[in-house]
């Protein structure tokens, strides 16, 4: 077996290699790509898959939310991890425990194009000189990975990026929606595009024969192998990451959880979730897809604080 | 009522003998395997020197669940156990946690091994740098200097 050789005081110790990613995945993630510098093994032990599902899983354990500020100008992004459970009880107010700046120049911004996946998010980079092309890069914001896909012309239509994740086949995907905002003929066009640092990616057209709707497209969601995203007034689009095939499924009748203000779109228990406010009865509702071939949804509702009785709740995790 | 406790003999490698109890030797999953399927009153670990036995031994007779009248289980309460487990790592050294590491690895005790890995961690965490790193776990690093510039340029924040 590899090991790695250290030499402590006067003698010769090994620990193999399985304990080496053991021992730094207890690191926090900042650190361990600081500590690729150590040595090559270290190096490729950092770089290793073994070690970041050994993290991820670890991380699944303890939830982190991730809080983007978008400030303009100068188009500066600020990151931030809060952890959703302090633990120390006694403490009840979370504190942001890692922060990442992202400023560039002032001629050009990032906006948060997709909820999180595994730790990655994509951003769309929006050049001021030109509406027809898109570029968007997908990045991990705590271990600082980032790949750029290649531009996307889009004719002036707007581009709805989603991130999603296979886990069969342990590729990420961005889905990219096109349409026009401002015109009748508004029918969507879909391209797909294989995330990867080492091979060469393309855009590829994905020939959809089963999905019509038009208008709003709203914020998207990866749960298990599928994006979930709102169209129009009352469906939702599931898009088979894996396979690259694409599914209708009807919102509940009186809810809004497909359109984008007043609602957004959650995981629930690996399940897709929407929650939506009522606000004549001063309720939120969180609707449970139960059942995706049946098309069942069950709802749960709750009043919420009086404290929020006129504010507007917006919510919009884009 | 109780019976009369089983005891078992563990011999290290340079033939240090250690007297425990069963349930101590069931905390190591290679041991209580070992004793399942060869009834023997004497063991020899080959792999694990009498020092480190004994620190074993010290961690699993603390750690091992005592079985009550009534038939309710319970260890040293989790916070005592805590305690003791700082002080035990406390005072050991760099080159004893790697053999505890090994040994832990081997004779399979999850517990142990979580709590020395832990251990290194925490060292790893009080280095300032990647040269400190190197100094106290003794690692030589096989970079170049271009190398390394280059590995230390890479991390900076591809966004900017």
């Amino acid at each position: 077996m590899e090991q790695l050789v250290a030499h402590g005081g006067n003698s010769t110790r090994n620990i193999p290699v399985d304990l080496i990613v053991e021992i730094l995945s207890l690191l926090p993630v900042k650190s361990i790509i600081r500590f690729q510098s150590v040595s090559k093994q270290w190096f490729s032990i950092i770089r290793s898959k073994d070690l970041w599902e050994t993290f991820l899983t670890r991380s699944k354990t303890r939830p982190h939310l991730l809080v983007v500020l978008e400030i303009f100008p100068p188009g500066k992004l600020l990151l931030f991890s809060v952890p959703e459970h302090k633990e120390d009880s006694n403490d009840k107010t979370p504190t942001a425990n890692s922060r990442q700046d992202m400023t560039r120049s002032k001629d050009d911004y990032y906006h948060l194009s997709s909820l999180p996946v595994n730790g990655f998010v994509s951003f769309t980079h929006i050049f001021y000189s030109t509406i027809f092309w898109n570029s968007i890069t997908v990045c991990n914001p705590i271990t600082r990975q980032t790949v750029k896909l290649p531009d996307i012309g889009n004719n002036g239509r707007k581009v709805y990026p989603f991130l999603g994740y296979d886990p069969v086949e342990d590729q990420y995907k961005v889905l990219c929606v096109m349409m026009y905002t401002d015109r009748l003929d508004n029918k969507p066009e879909h391209y797909v595009c294989t995330v990867s640092s080492s091979e060469k990616q393309e855009w590829r057209n994905i020939e959809n024969t089963t999905v019509d709707y038009d208008g709003y497209v709203s914020q998207g969601i990866c749960i298990d192998g599928a994006i979930y995203y709102g169209v129009g007034k009352s469906n939702i689009v599931k898009f088979n990451v894996r396979f690259e095939n694409m599914q209708m499924i009807n919102a509940p009748k009186e809810s809004n959880i497909s359109r984008t203000c007043n609602s957004t779109l959650v995981n629930y228990n690996g399940r897709l979730g929407g929650v939506d406010f009522d606000y004549s009865k001063q309720e939120m509702n969180l609707w449970i897809l139960e059942d995706v071939e049946k098309q069942e949804w069950s709802r749960k509702a709750f009043k919420y604080p009086c404290e929020w009785k006129g504010f507007p709740v917006l919510l919009d995790s884009n | 009522m109780e019976n009369e406790k089983k005891m078992i003999t563990l011999k290290s490698s340079d033939d240090v003998t250690f007297e425990v109890e069963e349930a101590v030797v069931l905390e190591s999953q290679f041991l209580s395997h070992l004793v399942q399927d060869c009834p023997a009153p004497e063991h020899k670990i080959k792999e694990v020197t009498g020092k480190i036995l004994s620190k074993v031994v010290e961690y699993c007779e603390k750690h091992v669940v005592v079985v009550v009248d009534g038939g309710d289980s319970s260890s040293s309460s989790g916070d005592d156990l805590k305690k003791w487990d700082d002080k035990f790592i406390k005072e050991m050294d760099l080159s004893t946690v790697y053999d505890l590491i090994a040994a832990a690895n081997y004779l399979n005790i999850q517990a142990l091994l979580d709590l020395m890995c832990q251990r290194v961690a925490d060292v790893i965490t009080a280095c300032k740098d990647h040269k400190e790193i190197r100094e106290t776990l003794g690692i030589v690093s096989d970079y170049t200097a271009e190398e390394e510039a280059e590995v230390l340029k890479e991390n900076e924040w591809a966004f900017d």
